[in-house]
């Protein structure tokens, strides 16, 4: 691990606190249980035999979900697989809320899911799973001899113009290979390289040692910093990399829904909130069984100064080894860790910026959300971000809300949550 | 597209901590995790490398 410091008993601790929203904004729609690979490491807890609904029972579902809508991601099993798949993405690309396809590029009809993709004003872009440079990395994991259809199936994506982005979860097999599979990711067109933790019982494929694991890291930000667009997709808590990592919002602002209405708090949990038909989404996020769920962070990583960019863990993992903690969780982080942000900025005084963000009102103030970038900001914040309409300047706004105004907009800027027009 | 960014012309300098900390009030605890950000204003129009941004931002949206 890298040299960081850990807080023992003489030091202060941080006293950080969640902020729970009404309700999700990002919603993870598993279509069908069916699926065309057999991953030993499958990351869906529930039944291959779960069945799926009706486009039209998805339809009154995101109709029931509509106004908490703020990102949608596709899955399933394999997504492609419902025998109405075309349709139930039509009816998701009429919602306006922009989405993202997580596929395992296994496209019988491959011309025709392609074309269904294309003709989407809404979608991102699509994620595909592959698990290795070769047949024989990827098979290892896939459970079956897919890799041949997944690259061609990158390859004509992407040449048709779909931004696709590659995910592969990291094994035993393939945690040596991360230059070569983001090589070849982007040889086929990929825009990014994303590398994923295992989440679930360990089999000998998957059972990374703690040093394979941060091999595998180490590898991914020495081509970070050579510029090659990789990343790691999902959370390693900080205090065991030393790395910054993806905060996880299971269960604070991403459920995912299963494919027959119940909503987890994510992919990997084996827990329930209710069913979409029987209960409200805001119903089920204020629920006992919500809070118990977010009651599984550790108390001690409310005292680590990463929480807010890691939230304890993988909780999911916990609960599937039947364990209090994420296996990887070591003790709270006296310092935050530094991220690699520009720090300062130097702006055009007559720029006018302009909202690129969805607001919402909460208890504790107003929740920004583009996507999966979400600031919980105070309601003290509110006529700044009225004065964000496309007519004041940057002059103006310092001159109304001083440098703290003007930095603040600076910082969301820098998160994507401002645009400067013209 | 760079999906680096340019940090030799996006950060000249670390900002003083006085001038950063004055950006808090507006962010709840929960997201201080943030790095902070000092803008200064200039006459002349500046190209900002909004692409790059973006990209930041697209880091974010096929993630698990």
């Amino acid at each position: 691990m890298r040299g960081i410091d850990q807080l023992d008993m003489t030091d202060r601790p941080h006293n950080h606190r969640l902020y729970i929203p009404t309700a999700p904004t990002t919603y993870t729609l598993e279509l069908t249980s069916y699926c065309n690979n057999a991953c030993i490491g499958c990351g869906n807890v529930f039944s291959r035999n779960l069945g799926e609904m009706l486009a039209e029972r998805w339809v009154s579902l995101l109709d029931l979900l509509r106004p908490h809508l703020v990102n949608i991601r596709v899955t399933g099993g394999e997504p492609t697989l419902h025998r109405q798949f075309p349709q139930i993405i039509q009816s998701i690309d009429h919602l306006n809320v922009p989405f993202v396809l997580f596929s395992n590029g296994v496209w019988e009809n491959r011309q025709g899911i392609i074309q269904a993709l294309l003709d989407c004003h809404n979608l991102d872009g699509v994620l595909i799973s592959l698990h290795g440079k070769n047949n024989q990395t990827h098979r290892q994991f896939a459970g079956h001899d897919s890799f041949a259809e997944t690259v061609q199936s990158i390859k004509e994506a992407t040449r048709a113009g779909l931004l696709v982005n590659t995910n592969t979860i990291l094994t035993r097999a393939n945690f040596q290979d991360v230059e070569e599979i983001a090589w070849l990711s982007l040889d086929l067109g990929a825009g990014s390289v994303a590398f994923s933790r295992y989440y679930g019982t360990p089999t000998p494929v998957t059972a990374l040692s703690d040093n394979e694991l941060m091999e595998a890291i180490e590898s991914i930000h020495t081509l970070k910093a050579g510029d090659v667009p990789v990343r790691f997709n999902n959370n390693v808590p900080a205090c065991f990399s030393g790395y910054p990592t993806k905060s996880c919002p299971a269960g604070i602002t991403h459920c995912t829904i299963d494919p027959l209405g119940n909503v987890r708090p994510c992919n990997h949990a084996p827990v329930t909130f209710g069913n979409l038909f029987e209960h409200s989404i805001e119903e089920m996020w204020r629920s006992e069984k919500a809070h118990w769920w977010r009651n599984l962070i550790p108390q001690a990583c409310y005292q680590c100064a990463e929480f807010d960019g890691c939230r304890g863990g993988c909780k999911a993992m916990a609960l599937q080894l039947d364990r209090r903690r994420d296996p990887l969780m070591r003790r709270p982080l006296v310092q935050k860790l530094k991220r690699d942000v520009p720090r300062k900025l130097t702006l055009y005084e007559k720029a006018v910026p302009s909202k690129n963000f969805k607001m919402r009102q909460e208890d504790f103030g107003f929740l920004l959300v583009n996507r999966s970038r979400i600031l919980p900001v105070a309601l003290t914040a509110g006529p700044l971000l009225a004065s964000l309409d496309g007519t004041h300047s940057l002059r103006a706004i310092e001159q109304q809300f001083g440098q703290e105004g003007l930095n603040f907009v600076g910082l969301m800027y820098r998160e994507g949550l401002v645009r400067f027009d013209g | 597209m760079s999906h680096k960014l340019d940090a030799e012309r996006i950060l000249p300098q670390d900002p003083t901590p006085s001038r950063l900390s004055s950006i808090s009030s507006f962010l709840l605890a929960d997201y201080k995790i943030l790095e902070p950000v000092e803008v200064e204003l200039t006459s002349h129009p500046v190209t900002v490398e909004e692409s790059q941004f973006e990209a930041l931002l697209a880091d974010g949206q096929c993630e698990v």
